[in-house]
This record gives C-alpha cells, sequence and structure tokens, in this order.
C-alpha cells in the first residue's frame, strides 16, 4: 500500500514537472532608447533589420513587427493611393532614374516606420507598465482552464505589495522560461516589508515548490517579473508557430520583406 | 493596383480592427455590473493542532463554506476561481495570508454553493505563534474574462480564535 502510495505521488510530481515546464516568453530587449533611435534612422536596410531584430528582441515583439508590417501594407496602398497622380506626372518631367530614387528612399522610410512604430509599441507598453515584458504568452496547461496555450497575458508591475490570489510571472534562478501561477501563500515581515509568496498552477494538484531551485522555499519580490492583469485568447499562437517551427517565421518575414522593397506603388 | 492579395490584405485588417474594438467594448461592459456576492464561513472543528519538528505550528480545521457569487456572472465571464484565506498577524509579519480552500466556478448556475471541507492546504504558520491567534477568513474571487481585464474582490469575516492550546 504504502508503495503505491508512494508511486502515485511520484506520478503526479512527474505530470506536473511537465506541465509547468514551459511559459512566458523570454525577457525583452535592454536597451530601449538606443533600439528606437536605431531602428528610426531610416536607412538600415531590411536585410540588415530582420536578423536585428531576431537578435534583439524576444519573440513576442518580433511577432508584433510583423503583424504591424501585415497591417501598415493595407494602409500604405490605401495613402499613397493619391500619389500615383503625382508620380505619373512627374514621370513625364522627370527622368526614370529620380522616381526609381524616390521610389526607393520612400520604401526604406515606408520600412524604418512599420519597424519603429512596432518597437514604439512595444517600448510604450513596458514604460507604462512597467514590466520588463509587457505581454506573455501562455505555453503551457498549468492555469486550465482559465489561461490556455495560447493566450496572451498583459502583465503590470506597480508598487502594490503582493497577495494572495493574483497571477504573477516569475523568474527561479536556473530556469530560462518564466512560469505565470497563482499566489497561494503570502507571508510579510513587519521589520523589512520583504514578502515570501508561494504559488501554484491552479492545474496542478500540488504547490510550486517542486518548481523552485533546490532548496527554496518561498519567491521574494525580486523573483517576480510582473502580475497578470488582462487576458486575451488565441493571439499567442503566432508566436508559438514561429518559436517552434522557425522556418515558417523566416518564411513570411522574407515574403513581407520583399513585398515592402518590390511594391510599386 | 487592385489585386486579390491588396483586397485580401484590407479586409484582414478590417476585420482584424473590428474584432479588436469589440474585445474592448467586451472589456469595458464588465465595468457596469455591480456585483453583489454573500459569504459565510463556519470553523466547525479543529481536527489538529501542533508543533511541527521544524517549529512551526499547524492546524487542521473543518469548514462550512457557503456563498452566492451569481452577481459576478457577465457575458463576458469565462470562470470565477473562489478561494478562502486565513489572514492573521504576527510579531515577526505584519501579514499572513494562507490559502485553505479554493475552487473553479465555472458557469453561473455553479456559483451558489455550499461545502462542507477540511483545509486543502496545508495551514502553516512561520514560527509558533498560533495558539490564541485571532485570523480573519477572507472569501476573494478573481474574475476571469473570456476577454479582457481581469477582476478581483473579497469578502472579510473577522472574529476567528485559534484555540489557546496544542490538541
Amino acid at each position: 500500500m504504502a508503495k503505491n502510495a508512494a508511486q502515485s505521488s511520484l506520478d503526479q510530481r512527474l505530470a506536473m514537472a511537465k506541465r509547468c515546464s514551459h511559459e512566458g516568453v523570454k525577457a525583452g530587449a535592454k536597451a530601449a532608447v538606443v533600439a528606437t533611435i536605431a531602428t528610426a534612422i531610416p536607412t538600415l536596410a531590411s536585410a540588415r533589420i530582420l536578423p536585428w531584430a531576431k537578435a534583439h528582441l524576444n519573440h513576442t515583439a518580433q511577432a508584433l513587427i510583423i503583424s504591424t508590417d501585415i497591417n501598415s501594407l493595407a494602409k500604405r496602398h490605401q495613402f499613397l493611393h493619391p500619389e500615383m497622380g503625382w508620380f505619373s506626372l512627374s514621370e513625364t518631367l522627370n527622368s526614370i532614374k529620380s522616381i526609381q530614387i524616390r521610389q526607393t528612399i520612400s520604401q526604406v522610410i515606408t520600412l524604418g516606420l512599420i519597424v519603429s512604430s512596432a518597437l514604439l509599441i512595444w517600448k510604450g507598453l513596458m514604460c507604462i507598465t512597467g514590466s520588463e515584458s509587457p505581454v506573455v504568452v501562455v505555453l503551457s496547461e498549468s492555469m486550465e482552464p482559465g489561461f490556455a496555450r495560447g493566450d496572451i497575458l498583459f502583465l503590470s508591475m506597480s508598487k502594490d505589495p503582493i497577495r494572495a490570489g493574483e497571477i504573477v510571472v516569475f523568474n527561479i534562478d536556473g530556469r530560462p522560461i518564466p512560469i505565470v501561477h497563482r499566489v497561494i501563500k503570502v507571508h510579510e515581515r513587519t521589520d523589512t516589508g520583504e514578502v515570501n509568496v508561494l504559488t501554484k498552477g491552479d492545474n496542478n494538484l500540488v504547490d510550486d515548490r517542486m518548481l523552485y531551485a533546490r532548496g527554496q522555499k518561498w519567491l521574494q519580490r525580486h523573483h517576480i517579473m510582473g502580475r497578470a492583469v488582462g487576458f486575451l485568447p488565441y493571439v499567442g499562437w503566432m508566436t508559438i508557430i514561429m518559436t517552434e517551427k522557425p522556418i515558417l517565421k523566416y518564411i513570411i518575414m522574407g515574403a513581407l520583406g520583399l513585398l515592402v522593397i518590390t511594391s510599386k506603388d | 493596383m487592385h489585386s486579390f492579395g491588396y483586397r485580401a490584405n484590407a479586409l484582414l485588417t478590417f476585420a482584424l480592427t473590428i474584432l479588436a474594438l469589440m474585445c474592448v467594448i467586451a472589456s469595458f461592459s464588465d465595468n457596469l455590473n455591480h456585483p453583489t456576492p454573500t459569504a459565510q464561513v463556519q470553523v466547525l472543528n479543529i481536527n489538529w493542532f501542533q508543533k511541527q519538528s521544524s517549529g512551526n505550528d499547524e492546524v487542521s480545521m473543518t469548514l462550512n463554506i457557503s456563498a452566492d457569487l451569481q452577481s459576478l456572472f457577465t457575458w463576458n465571464t469565462k470562470q470565477v476561481f473562489v478561494f478562502l484565506a486565513a489572514e492573521y498577524e504576527t510579531p515577526k509579519n505584519s501579514l499572513n495570508q494562507i490559502s485553505l480552500w479554493d475552487g473553479i466556478i465555472p458557469t453561473k448556475d455553479n456559483a451558489r454553493f455550499w461545502i462542507h471541507t477540511s483545509n486543502k492546504y496545508r495551514f502553516v504558520d512561520q514560527g509558533s505563534n498560533l495558539r490564541g491567534r485571532d485570523f480573519n477568513l477572507t472569501l476573494h474571487w478573481h474574475v476571469m474574462p473570456k476577454t479582457g481585464k481581469m477582476f478581483a474582490d473579497k469578502i472579510v469575516m473577522s472574529g476567528y480564535r485559534l484555540p489557546a492550546e496544542f490538541r
């Protein structure tokens, strides 16, 4: 009997470890100002921007750039429409070569605009929410049925103390991927104001002590990256797919880059 | 100029904009709901009460929780997460919150409930301060929307006290 009980608790632990292992996304880019200024310089060619984005931004930000790109393509064709007449007029006056230069400059500026506006949104969110990654994608089932895989959470990191029941995103030393779970116990010290926090996934049977670093019993304030304040279903699937099938990401980025460069209007 | 690709693109952008707008409106509509939930909790029995070998006090109790959270549900509510926490103050800690029981309410029909249970999570203090300790039982709820902002609130029930001696 005793052996059976031990067996089943081991199974539970294994199942939990599987569930909890992947959550959130990697931390966002560090130098906000430098990055924004650098991308605002429209002379950056697309071939240079895409590897740069890959190196400096996390997956959510990359997805944001792609979606902004898709949207602004549509907008571009709307607001550049009237210019067609102007272009065809100038065609009669100027040589073909100067038009090509104009087009190239206009395209490069548009591209710079797309990337910098996406970055602006991302960094703006970082400033408003005070969280290093204002948006995270749920990658596991540990918070089912509340949060499913592919949902996105909006985080904020205010000065307010952490209280039981809040859903927090935390980092464990030695674990690359942050975890999104609910706080079930809080002990706040009178003298220092330091908090000890214990978390648990709604869909898990036991608390998270198993997931913490060896010998760690509580989370402290510095482990916590933010608390979830808002929720949007399904949107994160794009990020998950792009992370798991990077080829798809390069195809989409390549196609969009090509579209921006080659489109004539 | 008006090729299939451009039309599809414009249509997709428009559809996504409308969808985003609808999500915002749905989330905003939650603010119009003014819930009036009620809850009662009784401590029926202290099952055992002792000091662990680590020096921390631990207590096990039987609880009777009844609540009506139906008014929390709106059309944008996916589920309500509800939990009962013991909250108390000790000389070392200005606040201790320990979740004793929790549950997920998936629909409005299940939101009026009555449950007789012993504590689901261990009630362990940081130290040995539980004898004769006054504590509050607080029913917290966390409304998880189909989309948008999450809401949380609580009902504090005070006037509970642990026994003066271990048993």
